[in-house]
């Protein structure tokens, strides 16, 4: 399965780079997301549930980050697995400054995961689209997270209002494209 | 004066059918034993990975958890699975995975609990750890040099390569008009049974034997691999298969979990269950078909073929199972199809991926060939401008030729295909058809015609057309009870074909008495004499031939006793209702049951007669018999959607004599449902990474009955002079004529936008797909 994409945050590039290496916080903002834990500055271990279609299970797994240049780049190598299947790939995160606005960043993200096991023998027609849904629900909380910390706030984070949000923004898009 | 047959050759209901639609059969599932442990198997995720470790501690400790086992601890304690047919590699095959997974689903572990439910949660718990390998899915790919390998002891992913050259292909081409060259591909498929496999195993400590009940089309060759596999005397082992909800090749197989559950009954002493999930029957049950075939025709400008050259390439999966590299050859022999075509010649490439094993699957290797042939016919035509009709009619083998030999050295026992041929067109108004087909396409309406010619290898058949352990011969035994009720023991083992009700109409006939009063036995080691089984449609034919055979035996019994007490001749006698009659006067009779008295020797009238009325029999064909015919569709394909719409369907099919009129349409429609199905619906998919997309049935396209078109059914007839009822055989038939002529038909729908090949199955998104193309274009 390949995803790729990109999304736009409300903040610098350096605060968007911290908050994407702070497992506690992302914590909060990956759905299903039950432990988030640094083992190593490049090497993080966790656990997160998941459910697609009638597959609902938690995996445990260990994500390795290499070619790190902050505050721009990164890859991922994930290795997960549970009950109800693995899931293994490399995903790659560029950060750059919005063209004339540096208080804005784009984010582009591009990934090429295996999946196999019950997971993908029965989840594999919703697959592509849960995969983007929960993407889509990270940088939604995400980008709540950046707004409240420029605010000084803290966001409220969960997997509801963080859905709620991801339809906000696609609706705002749906919009923004139709004009 | 001949006594007419009342039950041969009438339009009988099945006898099993009751029992089936009431829901009052006993399947493998429905075999209630006390004590009884269930078994769940721990299967692969990967489709390539070695294995570190399996840690089952947690399991092994699980509430209600009696036994976990891997493949280590199998080691040196029981044999691998058998695949009986030669090839140049044939690799260990394990009952549960050692050191290596090679395909999604293979078994790792097995967790045998108190209940179905424990042991899953048990093997839950099983924790394996896995390093994936890279995997190959694609067969062409297979055997390229940074492949990687499966069984590293080969060095590569051959299986084996056959190669049939014949110099005279070679001439043939210089000789050509035009050499047509294309690909095609027969997919992979899943047989799909109603019922998926299952197995209950029960040890009796006390005398040292095993009872192995098992969804199987072929309980006495099991039961010699099951006793070779577990180091048991053969006369220790018995299998019965009790009613077995449909196998299509995929049960004429012995699997890991037969010989696994039997094991485990015996190493706990206690009954062992084991039933098969529709996941796992799409993912462990043999898969059919998977070959891609590069052809090479050359042809004359009048559309004579002179030769057929083929390169195939044949998907066998991770492991061989029972006959899986023998069923490419049957392509390979039969490809020249009805043509007198002089000369073929082809290599075939088998090769291990990282997928289950293919094997039998209803026609194995056969609808293969039949696709070859008539696409090719049709390729021909579109190459030259013919119509595919005139362009078969051209080849076919005259009636006047038969018996035939083929230029593969095969003998078609009989036939006229173009009766066939000219039934089927005069049917449909082939005439009247082509011409609405060209108004409809003024109106921008794709009609498409497809014509499909087919023969077939049926009555499987002599033991020499065979690989060793499995013989071509069948057993009958017959025997008529002291109360003049026929019980008939039968070595096939009928799982739908309907036996009960054939052999039960032949005997009734035979013996003049009433349907009711004949039953029919089979499928139970312990009861019946040693027999084969039911596969490539010679049920009837082989089956039925041991039958009358012993018929025969019992009827000379009978009206040698009769003559004594009639003072007639025996050659002059014959049975009608319940009594042995003069033939030339049966109102000149005594009753049947006297007759049987005297043979169970209470009124012996021949002194030094064997007692009682007992007969077996085994018959050895001489060769196999060509059932063969052509179907006709007519279908409308909608531009905006893709979409295949039905407008005609007609078969006319030659199976030789026909017993049982019912059974025979039954079998002609099944078999067209399922080669429909390949050419339009079902695919087995797995990505590149070796993972099964297809592996329940919201993704696996096996049709539904408003997928699938009404049935125009006939026949001609054309005895064999193979077997003493001169029938053929006729359960694949249906598959094989089918696909073909479906996607002969599309193709011809799509013929206005210059496509001439697509591979199937035709979903609509790839019909669509060349109407928008051809639009761009």
């Amino acid at each position: 399965m390949k995803i790729t994409g990109e999304r736009t945050m409300p903040a610098p590039r350096r605060r968007v780079w911290d908050l994407f290496n702070d497992p506690d916080r992302l914590a909060r903002l990956i759905p299903g997301c039950e432990k988030l834990e640094k083992l190593a500055p490049d090497e993080f271990s966790g656990t997160i549930n998941v459910g697609i279609a009638a597959v609902k299970g938690s995996y445990a797994g260990k994500l390795k980050l290499d070619d790190i240049r902050p505050p721009e780049h990164y890859k991922m190598i994930v290795d997960g697995k549970g009950k109800q299947g693995f899931m293994r790939g490399t995903g790659v995160l560029d950060l750059a400054p919005r063209d004339g606005d540096p208080n804005q960043t784009v984010v582009k993200y591009s990934g090429d995961v295996q999946l196999g096991g019950p997971l993908m023998q029965v989840g594999q027609r919703l697959i592509d689209s849960a995969a983007n849904m929960l993407m889509g629900q990270f940088f939604s909380a995400a980008e709540a997270e950046l707004k409240a910390e420029a605010a000084g706030e803290v966001a409220r984070q969960g997997f509801f209002i963080n859905l709620w949000r991801q339809l906000l923004y696609l609706i705002r898009s749906f919009f923004k494209r139709a004009n | 004066m001949a006594v007419v047959p009342k039950f041969v050759g009438a339009r009988i209901k099945r006898r099993e059918d009751p029992r089936l639609i009431s829901g009052t059969a006993t399947y493998v599932d429905d075999v209630r034993l006390p004590g009884t442990l269930s078994a769940v198997v721990l299967r692969s995720p990967h489709p390539h990975a070695r294995i570190n470790s399996i840690d089952a501690a947690a399991a092994r400790s699980a509430p209600g958890v009696v036994a976990v086992l891997t493949g280590e601890e199998l080691k040196g304690k029981v044999g691998g699975i058998p695949c009986v047919a030669p090839a140049e590699h044939i690799p260990f095959h394990p009952l549960l995975a050692q050191g290596k997974v090679r395909f999604v689903g293979e078994s790792v572990a097995v967790v045998v609990a108190t209940d179905a439910y424990k042991a899953q949660d048990a093997a839950d718990l099983i924790e394996v750890d896995y390093d994936p390998l890279n995997a190959v899915s694609d067969p062409e790919q297979a055997l390229a040099d940074d492949a990687p390998i499966l069984h590293e002891e080969f060095g590569n992913n051959l299986v084996t390569r056959a190669l049939i050259p014949n110099p005279a292909v070679d001439e043939a081409m210089a000789k050509a008009d035009r050499v047509v060259k294309f690909r095609i591909k027969n997919q992979r498929l899943a047989p799909v049974p109603m019922e998926p496999r299952g197995v209950l195993a029960q040890w009796h400590q006390a005398n040292g034997q095993l009872t192995v009940w098992t969804s199987t089309q072929i309980p006495h060759l099991l039961r010699s691999a099951l006793a070779a596999v577990l180091s048991l005397p053969e006369n220790r082992v018995r299998v019965i298969a009790p009613e077995v909800g449909g196998g299509f090749g995929a049960k004429l197989n012995f699997y890991r979990e037969e010989a696994l559950i039997a094991h485990l009954s015996r190493m706990l002493g206690q009954p062992v269950k084991w039933i098969e999930r529709r996941r796992e029957n799409l993912a462990t049950t043999t898969h059919g078909r998977d070959q891609i075939t590069y052809l090479e025709v050359p042809v004359k400008n009048d559309g004579t073929v002179l030769a057929i050259k083929a390169k195939f390439i044949c998907d066998m999966g991770a492991y061989l199972q029972l006959l899986t590299p023998a069923i490419p050859g049957f392509s390979g022999l039969m490809m020249t199809g009805c043509y007198k075509i002089p000369a073929m010649s082809f290599e075939q490439v088998m090769v291990f991926t990282n997928k289950m094993a293919t094997d039998a699957y209803r026609g194995a290797g056969r609808p293969e060939a039949a696709y070859i042939a008539e696409r090719t016919m049709d390729m021909v035509a579109a190459e030259l401008g013919l119509d595919p009709v005139a362009v078969r009619r051209r080849n076919f083998i005259p009636k006047e030729a038969f018996p035939y030999v083929t230029c593969a050295g095969l003998v078609y026992d009989s036939g006229d295909y173009d009766a066939a041929l000219t039934k089927a067109l005069e049917i449909v108004d082939y005439p009247k058809a082509r011409a609405e087909q060209a108004e409809a396409l003024k109106h921008g309406r794709y009609i498409g015609i497809g014509v499909a010619s087919y023969v077939e290898i049926c009555g499987i058949g002599p033991s020499v057309m065979l690989p060793p352990k499995v013989p071509g011969w069948e057993s009958a035994t017959v025997r008529m009870e002291p109360d003049s009720r026929v019980t008939v023991l039968t070595g096939i083992s009928p799982h739908g074909q309907g036996q009960e009700t054939t052999f039960a109409q032949m005997a009734a006939d035979a013996f003049g008495v009433d349907i009711d009063d004949v039953t029919v036995v089979h499928g139970d080691t312990a009861i019946v004499q040693y027999g084969v089984g039911t596969f490539g449609s010679r049920g009837l034919s082989v089956g039925g031939t041991a039958l009358m055979m012993s018929v025969g035996k019992l009827q000379d019994k009978l009206k040698k006793i009769a003559s004594t007490m009639m003072e007639a001749p025996p050659d002059q006698l014959t049975f009608t209702n319940r009594t042995v009659a003069l033939q030339s006067d049966t109102t000149k009779a005594i009753p049947l049951q006297a007759v049987v008295d005297a043979a169970y020797g209470w009124k012996m009238p021949i002194p030094g007669m064997e007692p009682g009325l007992d007969a077996t029999s085994v018959f050895e064909p001489s060769g196999c018999t060509f059932p063969f015919g052509t179907h006709v569709a007519v279908v409308e394909v909608d531009p905006e959607t893709g979409v295949v719409k039905f407008l005609r369907y007609v078969a006319v099919d030659d199976c030789g004599n026909i017993i049982s009129p019912l059974l025979v349409a039954g079998q002609v429609h099944g078999g067209i449902a399922q080669g429909i199905a390949q050419a339009l619906y079902e695919e087995v998919v797995y990505d590149e990474n070796g993972q099964l997309v297809t592996a329940t049935l919201m993704d696996y396209a096996a049709p539904r009955a408003q997928m699938l078109p009404h049935y125009e059914l006939a026949h001609t007839v054309t005895p064999s002079p193979l077997n003493p009822m001169g029938v053929k055989g006729v359960g694949e038939a249906g598959t094989i004529g089918s696909t073909p002529c479906m996607v002969n038909a599309v193709m011809d729908a799509l013929k206005p936008l210059g496509v001439r090949h697509i591979d199937m199955p035709l979903r609509p998104e790839k019909l669509w797909r060349a109407f928008k193309d051809a639009k761009k274009a």
